[in-house]
């Protein structure tokens, strides 16, 4: 059904889950983070890195049972026809509001820093053609910002070691100074970075050999995991527990300290060149948004690109201000850890018992 | 009777061409009456050698002993000579330079010889891609000498040449070479099948078929490089890759190709890896800084003053204080002239006539500095992005990066340099999507690929090139670097 | 087909035309802030003299003041945006002064605004001045600038000098975190010159005391590792004055039953420059000695008097509490002035200079 040259190696997989994943959040999460568990929030990244893995592990075992291995068979061989497409669109509707989500919170991160007076509208329709661009296309074309949206934005990961200078380690001593369960609460808010791997559940028909690819997407995560927590050390060692409160932007403001010879003021530039890590996670929930739409009721993929990019340009002109970003952030989140740890292992046993009285039928 | 009867309307036939080929200019018809009978002998002059019609033909046409056309066939030293008693080809074969021989009363009564005027350029040196070291050879405007050159340097078997006709009118050749058993049988047939479609009356230059055949018509991107080095068509044919050699075009083309294919010079191969790499990585920069350069100048003069160091603000500042414009109408303006200098370099007829331009270009900087129409800051960052864009040694591609600058100036002057960013994934997303011969234009960045980065950014010692690049599919990867390998 | 592409430019050209409005800032149609200082008035005012540079022929800059007193920063700025002939931004903000006076009631408020504008970077040194920051400024004569002025003697004081690490980042953090006060530098006019006089105190932020400069090495010592500082050491039978001095600084917590303990390691390295005495070489374990108890005593006198003022600008608590997992504020708090803090420095001199 997918032709072999639209298909991707089983590589690739690193570069989307580790894509899917770092965002926005990847500018302000510590000081998210650390609401329960103070300056060992960082252990509760790690915390949430592994129930990730589990997480992917999970979706690997449900996907790779399905010939066709995407969510729509799997729904509808679950729930049957009606209620599994009905899922579907809700997944579908999921996928749309994390893309609404991470544009409309770099749009307000421009705003902020760089152009108060920016109008959205007119922003965001320079953007959605470039989007319209990417999904409209074959899958290879997302795979490819995907892939660009991690090598490139990494060198700003060695940016980061500058704010060291000002480190200081008695910031997050004494380490495991807080108990169990507040660690865990704050995984709970960790865990929000990470929810970019439902696309998996789409895209996995697009790689080629994807039952031998999920090592990559424990990789893939892994790195992700590992980016998150040199980070979110970094903040936590130059900001003290109680400076972070009053800072949204935690990564942005470690750029502010930086002064090179031919540059100040890195955070412009980061803030810049961040629309490289921004527009993967964009197009590839808006890719696997319509995707869905496409296989559930078979539009044409285009057609349907263009109406999904349509509401998507809505929802963002629509949640204006700090507050309307906050609610959107907090709406996705909610129900991004609904659908990750409940609903995903709920499918998997669903899914299990009925592949059970499938075989014992026949 | 019969024989009789068909002669008659041969001589008919002929009698009316005759009459119409009267009307054209330069037609020659002059008759030999031999022993055993009369015989014509016409052809238009302008196409004509004469010096081998009467070095060859005249003399075996009056000295020689035969009884018909066929005979004296056997005495003519050229091939595709055609025999033949029906005359509606004639005309045609007359323009293409051929001379007929028409002999009363006897059949076969035509012989049709090509004697064509050779007016090709001798074989001279690499103008455009000129290499200090290395062979000096350079393709010319015809398509057997071309090919010769290339099969000159690759004495072997395998070398398969695809002959082709394209343009309805001016039914030029083209040839489609390739490696048997190195190059990939796909990308052979993409290319034959692709220029068999192509719908066209005229194909005047290899340009015209680079045009035709590209994978995306609407991207600003060459997808096909053009040589006019005999040396690096053999070289990539021996990597596997596809030649298209177009009569009366002195640029050859290959392909599939990548992106970074075309900021390589193929001097790179006749130096030291190191000082090869080095070239090409000062060249890529130069590339990235050229086309970023100005736009930053804008972006952050318009937008992010934050983000210049104190020292540097001063000069700027400084530079600025008597410029009338906007820095994105400054830049505009600058890079305009720039390329109203080099457009008017190179409409001179002489290669001076750059130089000039470039002289010219410093007066006038000069002058619109000291009037205060332009920062001297910008000039020098205009003059390096300028410079920079030259060193492509692909004229095609270094035309595409000098124009990619315009839409990110503009774009760069509204939205700073969140605009540049977006812009600059605009046009790696189009390189995303691009594909050359149907193999990804963007290879070895992605599809990533990173054996083939062995000659890509930077390139390798030889023996580390012990396999052909992945790009094109070979049909054998493994180079054989030793004869015990070849058989 | 080709409506494609007729969509694809419309879009992008609307949103260049709808955002091409958009105010820029281009750098000549803007006058950038180099130095702010606010001075206390009476009432609930705030008066804000500010500096901004305008470039001149062949590099000169000359710098444009602007006074004006309103009851918060950004109303002031109003005032003082009606002087300037372009607008005044604070992207290049680089010294933030304040007088002693207004120090003295506290500058949170003042710093506030400073750390909400993302236009102004973390570099951004403040200062407290004695006497009228509008005086300091005029009393600076320089061909750079006074915004650079300021910079270049932070910075070298910084680096080379006995001025410990000091800017915005770390005066917010300071302040910000509950275990430390924050300390910045003073200035004030002599003989109509801008000098740096002292390090002055806050408690929390309001500003209690200070320490002369010529001490400020010892607390330097304290609060960072230093790579290259001088000390100067003289007693009855020689003056020493040793430079290039490197330290490494360690600060250890111990309990030994209730009550806590803090001792200061500090570890010098340095060359002797000066030396009135004779035969240094053979001396030299002895002068050792000599500076190290010197420094200590220096050590205890000054951590005395924090603890008398009950401030803690080398954030002795954060140390305790990040080695102590009992720690609990109000008991810190309440045992800080009595807490025992022991100096143990130990001083190697690696050379003499090029005689013996």
């Amino acid at each position: 059904m997918i032709s072999i040259d639209d298909k991707v190696p089983a590589l690739m997989v690193f570069f989307l889950i580790s894509a899917s994943q770092l965002g926005v959040g990847y500018l302000g999460f510590q000081s998210i983070i650390n609401k329960y568990a103070g300056n060992d929030a960082w252990i509760s990244i790690i915390v949430a890195g592994l129930g990730v893995s589990v997480i992917i592990w999970l979706m690997y075992q449900i996907l790779k049972n399905d010939k066709t291995g995407d969510i729509v068979a799997i729904h509808q061989f679950t729930y049957g026809k009606w209620l599994g497409n009905f899922l579907t669109l809700l997944f579908t509707m999921y996928l749309l509001l994390m893309a609404t989500v991470v544009l409309r919170t770099y749009v307000e991160i421009i705003q902020v820093w760089i152009f108060p007076h920016l109008k959205v509208w007119a922003f965001l329709s320079l953007l959605i053609p470039l989007i319209y661009y990417t999904i409209s296309d074959q899958f290879r074309t997302v795979v490819g910002v995907c892939f660009l949206g991690i090598v490139y934005p990494f060198f700003l990961n060695l940016t980061l070691l500058y704010p060291l200078k000002y480190a200081d380690i008695t910031n997050i001593q004494p380490i495991m100074d807080h108990t169990i369960t507040e660690i865990m609460q704050s995984s709970g808010l960790a865990a929000l970075d990470f929810m970019g791997i439902s696309a998996l559940l789409v895209f996995y028909p697009f790689i080629r050999e994807s039952g031998k690819s999920q090592k990559y997407a424990h990789y893939g995560n892994l790195y992700t995991t590992v980016t998150y927590v040199i980070v979110c050390l970094i903040a936590y060692v130059y900001y003290n527990q109680s400076e972070l409160e009053n800072v949204i932007w935690a990564t942005l403001g470690l750029w502010k300290i930086i002064e090179m010879p031919f540059m100040e003021r890195f955070e412009y530039f980061g803030i810049a060149t961040l629309f490289f890590t921004i527009l993967p996670n964009v197009v590839l929930f808006m890719w696997a948004a319509t995707r869905l739409v496409h296989r559930t009721f078979g539009f044409q993929h285009k057609k349907v690109a263009v109406v999904l990019l349509g509401i998507l340009f809505i929802a963002c002109v629509m949640s204006m201000g700090r507050e309307g970003v906050n609610i959107l952030n907090d709406t996705a989140g909610r129900i991004g850890l609904v659908f990750l740890f409940i609903y995903i292992p709920v499918l998997f046993i669903i899914n299990f018992i009925r592949r059970k009285v499938r075989k014992n039928v026949s | 009777m019969t024989m009789k009867k068909s002669q008659k309307n041969v001589q008919r036939d002929f009698d009316k061409l005759l009459k119409e080929l009267k009307n054209k200019d330069g037609f020659i018809n002059y008759r030999y009456e031999h022993v055993k009978g009369t015989i014509h002998l016409g052809y238009l002059k302008t196409g004509v050698d004469p010096e081998k019609l009467e070095k060859y033909i005249l003399p075996r046409i009056q000295d020689y002993v035969y009884n018909d056309l066929t005979e004296l066939n056997e005495h003519i030293p050229f091939t595709q000579t055609e025999l033949t008693d029906d005359n509606s080809q004639i005309q045609e074969k007359l323009v293409h330079g051929f001379i007929y021989l028409y002999m009363e009363n006897v059949s076969p009564s035509y012989l049709l010889i090509p004697v064509p005027l050779d007016e090709k350029r001798e074989v001279s040196t690499p103008e455009i891609e000129f290499s200090v070291v290395g062979p000096k050879e350079a393709f010319v405007e015809d398509i057997d000498t071309n090919l010769n050159l290339i099969r000159k340097r690759l004495a072997i078997p395998q070398l398969r040449i695809e002959k082709l006709e394209v343009g309805t009118v001016t039914k030029t050749d083209v040839a489609v070479v390739s490696i048997d058993g190195i190059a990939d049988e796909e990308n052979v047939q993409t290319a034959v099948q692709r220029i068999k479609d192509v719908q066209i009356d005229q194909v005047v230059d290899s340009s015209f078929i680079q045009q035709t055949i590209a994978d995306n018509q609407n991207s600003p991107f060459p997808q096909l490089l053009d040589t006019e080095r005999p040396d690096r068509i053999t070289s990539i044919l021996v990597e596997g890759k596809v030649a298209i050699v177009v009569d009366n075009s002195p640029h050859v083309l290959l392909g599939p190709t990548t992106l970074i294919e075309f900021f390589s010079s193929f001097e790179d191969y006749f130096l030291n890896w190191m000082t090869a790499s080095a070239f090409r990585l000062i060249r890529l920069v130069a590339v990235f800084f050229s086309i970023l350069i100005s736009p930053l100048y804008v972006a952050v003069l318009t937008h992010h003053f934050e983000i210049i160091p104190h020292a540097m603000l001063v000069t700027l500042v400084h530079s600025r204080t008597q410029v009338p414009f906007p820095p994105i109408l400054e830049a505009l303006i600058l890079e305009f002239s720039i390329e109203l200098l080099r457009e008017a370099g190179a409409r001179l007829p002489t290669k001076v006539g750059q130089t000039i331009g470039i002289v010219g270009g410093i007066v006038i900087g000069t002058a619109a500095v000291e009037a205060g129409m332009t920062s001297n800051v910008l000039l020098i960052v205009v003059g390096v992005a300028a410079l920079g864009s030259f060193t492509t040694p692909v004229y095609k591609m270094s035309n595409t990066i000098r124009l990619i600058r315009f839409p990110l100036l503009i774009v760069a002057g509204v939205y700073g340099l969140i605009g540049l960013a977006i812009a600059i994934a605009y046009i790696m997303v189009h390189l995303l999507r691009l594909t050359s011969l149907g193999r990804p234009f963007f290879a070895p960045v992605f599809p990533f690929r990173l054996q083939d980065f062995k000659d890509a950014l930077i390139r390798l010692p030889f023996d580390t090139q012990n396999k052909r690049p992945y790009q094109v599919r070979p049909s054998k990867v493994k180079r054989p670097l030793t004869n015990e390998n070849d058989k | 087909m080709y409506l494609k592409y007729i969509i694809f430019f419309v879009f992008v050209i609307v949103s260049l035309l709808f955002n091409f409005q958009m105010p820029t800032k281009v750098i000549d149609q803007i006058q950038t802030i180099t130095v702010a200082g606010y001075d206390a008035t009476e009432e609930d005012t705030i008066q804000e003299t500010v500096v901004s540079p305008k470039y001149q022929e062949e590099g000169r800059v000359e710098d444009f003041i602007y006074t004006d007193t309103a009851a918060n920063i950004y109303e002031n700025r109003v005032n003082l945006n009606a002087k300037a002939t372009e607008r005044l931004l604070n992207g290049k903000l680089q010294v933030a002064l304040y007088n002693q006076e207004l120090a003295e009631q506290g500058i949170e408020n003042f710093i506030e605004y400073l750390t909400r504008d993302p236009s102004i970077g973390g570099n951004l040194n403040l200062a407290v001045v004695e006497g009228s920051t509008r005086e300091l400024i005029d009393s600076v004569t320089t061909g750079k600038g006074i915004g650079v002025f300021f910079n270049d003697l932070f910075e070298h004081n910084i680096i080379h000098g006995s001025l410990p690490q000091t800017n915005l980042k770390l005066f917010e953090s300071c302040l910000k975190s509950e275990t430390c006060d924050p300390f910045l530098p003073m200035f004030s006019v002599e003989d109509e010159n801008a000098t740096l006089k002292a390090i002055a105190l806050f408690d929390d932020d309001k500003y209690v005391d200070n320490l002369p400069i010529q001490k400020a090495n010892v607390f330097k010592l304290l609060y960072e590792n230093v790579s290259d500082s001088n000390y100067q050491h003289k007693n009855e039978r020689y003056n020493v004055a040793l430079e290039n001095l490197e330290s490494d600084k360690d600060m250890v917590f111990e309990t030994n039953g209730g009550s806590g303990e803090v001792t200061i390691n500090v570890k010098l390295r340095g060359v002797i420059r000066e030396f009135t005495g004779n035969k240094v070489t053979e001396r030299l374990t002895a002068i050792e000695k000599d500076v190290a108890k010197d420094i200590e005593e220096e050590i205890d006198k000054m951590i005395n008097r924090f603890q008398e003022l009950n401030i803690d600008p080398l954030n002795i608590e954060g140390t305790v509490k990040s080695s102590n997992r009992d720690y609990n504020k109000d008991q810190f708090k309440s045992a800080y002035q009595e807490m025992p803090v022991n100096a143990s420095v130990t001083v190697r001199i690696t050379g003499t200079g090029t005689e013996r």
